[in-house]
């Protein structure tokens, strides 16, 4: 199992990799001790306006989407396939079903209730507030919990491979943090914090024990499904 | 001349209506090209994606600028192979 640490080290992880054609799939999990703030690819005049001011780091990504909060309330995983893997990589939204699905699998595996919405349900649910924020709007395949997200996806496709990324919500985020080094009003964190759950709110946990197992579970299917052929492919 | 478009599959299951943002030219009218070169980069439905250049040749026309949203099939730019 692969595990890397913080959102410096996830986004270099990704440009190295990305750098030369790839050749088989790979991925990582991460975890972020401390936060940061990681805007999208086309969120750059958000970071030039605080650059100066931010108490956390602000990092691009070179994936779409908007903002979000790393810290430790949040598991990353980044998964690279070559051009050439075209049973998960066949269009964006074959890419997305099936990391959606196999995510929300694991998570009802773990006794979380939650679905990867379809593109029809989440047809015409554009946010009123924070449509800066990745986790304040529903994409399709994105992974919901009572109407609340749990995770979001966001992924690039380059000339040398894909990228497909998730963000599970582990525990309550402090969504002020976010909006505070943004200079976004204080409402909008009120309004995320509803739009929005978290797997230790769910399941009413006090701590992270279940973390390690879950991970290496998620580890093995990608595994069997990228490596051994076995379901969790999109048909 | 070629026109350079968002491939027809990367729509495939996107809702209608749905447009994609162009963030970045690599190249402008008079640059010659080879295949593969990336031209553009674009975002649609929260992903980036490279616009690849399917020939040797010279960028003739900029059609969509930085900045612009486009639809399914629209020309992003146009190239003259050679």
């Amino acid at each position: 199992m692969s595990l890397g640490y913080g959102a410096t080290a996830e986004q270099q992880w990704i440009r190295n990799i990305l750098a030369t054609p790839l050749k088989k799939a790979a991925w990582r999990f991460w975890l972020y001790p401390q936060p940061a703030v990681v805007l999208g690819a086309s969120q750059k005049k958000i970071i030039e306006f605080n650059q100066d001011t931010a108490l956390i780091p602000l990092l691009m990504r070179s994936s779409g989407g908007g903002a979000v909060l790393v810290g430790p309330w949040m598991l990353g995983l980044s998964i690279v396939l070559p051009i050439s893997d075209k049973s998960h990589s066949e269009s964006l939204m074959k890419t997305y079903e099936w990391l959606g699905k196999l995510l929300a699998r694991q998570l009802h595996q773990l006794g979380v209730p939650c679905e990867a919405l379809c593109p029809e349900q989440v047809k015409g649910s554009s946010t009123a507030l924070a449509q800066w924020a990745c986790y304040a709007s529903a994409s399709p395949w994105e992974i919901f919990h009572e109407g609340k997200k749990l995770v979001g996806l966001a992924q690039q496709r380059r000339a040398n491979g894909i990228l497909v990324s998730a963000g599970l919500l582990l525990s309550e985020t402090p969504w002020r943090m976010l909006c505070h080094t943004l200079k976004q009003p204080e409402a909008e964190a009120e309004y995320l914090t509803t739009k929005t759950t978290s797997v230790q709110n769910i399941l009413s946990y006090n701590d992270k024990n279940w973390l390690p197992t879950w991970i290496e579970a998620v580890h093995q299917e990608l595994n069997n499904t990228l490596f051994l052929g076995s379901p969790g492919s999109v048909p | 001349m070629i026109s350079i478009i968002l491939e027809h599959q990367a729509w495939d299951g996107v809702a209608q209506g749905t447009e994609a943002l162009l963030e970045k030219w690599h190249v402008e009218p008079g640059t010659q090209v080879s295949s593969g070169q990336i031209l553009a980069e674009v975002v649609l439905i929260k992903t980036a994606y490279d616009i690849l250049s399917p020939a040797v040749g010279t960028i003739s026309e900029i059609l969509v600028e930085k900045d612009s949203t486009f639809k399914p099939g629209q020309a992003l730019a146009t190239l003259v192979e050679g």
